[in-house]
């Protein structure tokens, strides 16, 4: 019996569209944005990481940190930006697979 | 289990690129490398296969047995936050996905060296990029590896007729592809879906529920960001007052904590499948993890008393394990670790990081496999 997939497809990933999503992120904005002049999507390169004693450079085009650090109001939920964030992805790390 | 030399396809990058792994190179070299590829047999991967499957369970009653018995101290989980774990349990709380790292030579028992069971990558990589480099390059042989449709499938269980977002850090091409990948396989399993950056995660006061940057309560996430960093952010309060489920659940905090290996070294003395871990060290030989650390950081291995490497990170201040030195085999001078995949219940397939080094790091290379039917 096989233990291999039989067929693969991909909807999203493997779209421009998907890679310019990243790059192109500004803090606020929304999901995938068609790329912008002089931000090329191909990117490569792995991030940075502790291998052999020491923070390694991420080679490949990454997108702009969201500035961290928003206040928390009491009242929110009066429209579209009225909530406040923030509140998670203070940790300073450079990414959070492992 | 043999390494062999392979001849790269002429047209590798644009290949792995078209599925999405723009992070395919290191500073000094690949991190997908399909210059050399591992051949296995049948038995080693049934051998494997069965290994991940016992290991699942013996996982799933050590996070019975902590709960049960409350014995949390060691994992340091905020005392505020036992009951949500242990909600998490009780409800029952769908997992998705996990990757075992393992230390096999072909011959013993493969065995446990961390479980990687809240924040796994290296997932593309597997599940679709050896894939197509098998199509390309071995399409007579077969691959322990299914993943892709493991993933489509347990998204149908997870979240029927759901919205879900899935989040990661910003800046990070890496987390956001594995992020948009699951997101993918969400897609095809018919879901409603959208991404963010887990900084842009709102908490709305009034309706006391998290929500995106529309206003839109946010009923399930999907994070690839660590619980044990969850807790510490500002937010983490509102953790206790939401309604959103969480994907990986509260409960996997436990298993992705290297505070679980005493404790199935404990339950499971006997296992061929687990080395012996404590909190304090075995014997003169043995490997010392941050019960937190990430990416082979912080990692100090010794035999016979002596240091023989110490990684640097930021996790020298945490509580250790001390593990069993096992030293893994070496292949014409190349440590190989067995990343082994448990998507939705199912032992489906396998990923290989190879290392100069002993220690498996965030840039070890990517090897594709394949074994002989």
């Amino acid at each position: 019996m096989r233990k291999s997939t039989r067929a693969i497809s991909l909807a999203l990933v493997g779209s421009g569209l998907i890679l310019a999503g990243c790059v192109g992120r500004t803090p606020d904005s929304d999901r995938e944005h068609p790329p912008e002049t002089g931000r090329g999507a191909g990117s490569s390169g792995r991030r940075s990481g502790y291998y052999g004693g020491g923070w390694r450079r991420y080679g490949g085009a990454a997108a702009p940190r969201s500035p961290a650090g928003g206040h928390e109001g009491t009242s929110g939920g009066k429209g579209v930006g009225a909530s406040p964030s923030g509140g998670f992805g203070a940790s300073g790390h450079a990414a959070g697979g492992s | 289990m043999e390494r062999l030399i392979a001849t790269p396809r002429a047209d590798w990058v644009r290949r792995v690129e078209s599925v999405g792994v723009h992070f395919h190179s290191v500073d000094d070299g690949p991190y997908w490398d399909e210059s050399v590829c591992y051949q296995f047999s049948a038995a080693e991967i049934d051998e494997l296969e069965r290994a991940t499957y016992a290991l699942d369970k013996m996982c799933l009653e050590a996070v019975a047995h902590v709960i049960d018995n409350r014995l949390f101290q060691p994992f340091c989980i905020p005392d505020a936050f036992h009951d949500f774990v242990a909600r998490s349990w009780e409800a029952d709380e769908q997992t998705i996905y996990g990757r075992f790292d393992l230390a096999y030579d072909g011959a013993g028992a493969p065995q446990l060296l961390e479980y990687n069971a809240d924040t796994p990558t290296a997932l593309l990589e597997a599940a679709v990029v050896q894939w197509f480099w098998m199509k390309d390059c071995r399409p007579d042989a077969d691959q322990f590896n299914t993943i892709h449709e493991r993933l489509i499938e347990a998204w149908r269980t997870a979240a029927p007729a759901s919205r879900v977002a899935f989040v990661s850090l910003a800046g990070n091409v890496e987390d956001y592809m594995t992020v948009n990948y699951l997101r993918d396989t969400a897609v095809q399993a018919g879901l409603d879906t959208e991404y963010l950056a887990v900084e842009e995660i709102r908490w709305n006061a009034r309706r006391r529920a998290f929500v995106d940057i529309r206003e839109r309560p946010m009923s399930i996430i999907f994070k690839l960001y660590p619980w044990e960093w969850m807790l510490a952010d500002r937010f983490a309060p509102h953790l206790l007052e939401a309604n959103t489920r969480w994907l990986e659940p509260p409960w996997k905090m436990l298993l992705s904590n290297k505070a679980i290996l005493p404790v199935l070294s404990e339950l499971f003395p006997t296992s061929p499948y687990l080395l012996r871990t404590a909190f304090q060290p075995p014997g003169p030989s043995y490997v010392r993890k941050p019960i937190q650390g990430r990416e082979g950081a912080n990692i100090t291995l010794v035999a016979d008393g002596r240091i023989e490497t110490k990684t640097n990170g930021p996790y020298g201040d945490q509580a250790c394990v001390y593990q069993e030195l096992k030293p893994l085999r070496r292949f014409e001078g190349n440590h190989a670790v067995i990343g082994s995949w448990m998507v939705n219940g199912y032992a489906c397939g396998i990923g290989i990081r190879e290392d100069r080094g002993p220690v498996t790091g965030n840039t070890s290379r990517f090897v594709p496999h394949f074994f002989v039917p």
